[in-house]
């Protein structure tokens, strides 16, 4: 079987426009084929106070290893950023999702984020003057495409990867990615 | 020795820790840094210091940097991939009172391909959890530190960790790899002109 070796860190945030500290959710998704011999496939970064830039420094090592049978459903890392606040409490400000690259080699990769907006005139205010946001009841449609029209969603900052990916034993089962 | 005796790969990587880089002015007189080497289960160090602590510097006439140039030099063999080196870079200062602060922490990921890599990674600080944390901080100046900073490396139940960060640190790294291509393993990016810089 081929196998799959994700290395690297999930790096920063940047431009996010919350003054408070953030952190980050993610989680490897892939196809029924893929199994995980080795690493954490979800857990959560430490929460960063960001700069005088806006970038919020996380430097969350990633470590990986996964085993397959096909490249159907090659794996995506999922995200969810959110927000604590000097009180303690926590709400998301962001969504996202990437697709891991499939060659060998160093990549930087930017990932930028999206999060529903409040449609009503009182959501808004509410928002404005309490904080909070609104967030996904399913979290499926942040790597499966379907569905999307009924959402309403505003643009926010990016989150920066790094990724090393060493593929193994690909080349001998006749798959062709470089 | 046959090619199918083979099961372990051999890995050296080599390089030296540059520089800090405080980007409101370096106050300390005496910073120094101290590193450590994180490695996963099926690693092993063959030759090298894993952990090293460098000499007191301060910044000359850049007010922002602080050369260190610390060699790294290490040999390691491994089963697996899974576990790649990773070097924990703590920055600390004393100060004229005979007190040691910490500066920052920094995490590099050991380059996976051939080749040479400058790397920057920011400093990260804890931050205290509570407000009588904050004002202790402010009136001592000491911040609070981790117990074990190869926590940071390992990236599992941190989440209760909130920090801030101020500064990075420079490291320019090599990695020549031995007998990994022997074992199935490909960590080669192709050689192409164009069409793949989007992914750089």
């Amino acid at each position: 079987m081929a196998e799959l070796h994700v290395l690297g860190q999930l790096k920063s945030a940047h431009n996010f426009q919350e003054k408070f500290s953030l952190f980050c959710r993610y989680s490897f998704q892939a196809g029924p084929n893929w199994t995980i011999v080795g690493g954490i496939p979800e857990s959560q970064t430490i929460s960063a106070k960001p700069d005088y830039t806006k970038t919020a420094i996380w430097a969350q090592s990633l470590d990986v290893h996964y085993v397959t049978r096909g490249i159907q459903g090659w794996p995506k890392l999922v995200l969810q950023i959110g927000c604590l606040d000097s009180l303690g409490r926590t709400w998301t400000v962001g969504y996202s999702c990437c697709t891991l690259p499939a060659v060998p080699g160093h990549h930087v990769i930017e990932v930028s984020c999206w999060l529903p907006t409040a449609t009503s005139l009182t959501d808004r205010i509410r928002e404005y003057f309490l904080g909070g946001s609104h967030q996904l009841l399913h979290s499926d449609i942040i790597n499966i495409g379907i569905d999307r029209y009924k959402l309403k969603t505003i643009s926010k900052g990016t989150v920066e990867l790094n990724i090393d990916i060493i593929l193994r034993n690909f080349a001998q089962f006749g798959v062709e990615y470089k | 020795m046959t090619e199918n005796d083979i099961t372990k790969f051999l890995v050296t990587f080599s390089g030296q820790i540059e520089h800090v880089l405080f980007p409101a002015g370096v106050f300390d007189d005496q910073l120094y840094i101290h590193y450590e080497i994180v490695w996963g289960p099926d690693w092993s160090p063959v030759s090298g210091l894993t952990t090293g602590r460098s000499q007191m510097a301060c910044s000359g006439t850049d007010p922002e940097r602080v050369v260190f140039n610390m060699p790294i030099d290490l040999l390691f063999s491994s089963t697996n991939v899974y576990g790649w080196p990773q070097i924990v870079v703590t920055v600390r200062a004393h100060n004229a009172f005979g007190g040691d602060s910490l500066r920052g922490y920094g995490l590099f990921l050991l380059p996976s391909s051939p080749g040479m890599r400058t790397e920057t990674a920011p400093l990260l600080r804890p931050r205290p959890a509570t407000l009588l944390g904050e004002w202790f901080t402010w009136i001592t100046g000491k911040s609070p530190e981790l117990v074990d900073p190869k926590m940071l490396a390992s990236g599992k139940e941190n989440h209760l960790l909130r920090s801030e960060s101020y500064g990075c640190v420079t490291a320019v790294l090599s990695m020549v790899a031995k007998d990994m291509r022997k074992l199935g393993y490909d960590n080669q990016p192709p050689i192409c002109s164009g069409a793949c810089h989007a992914h750089r």
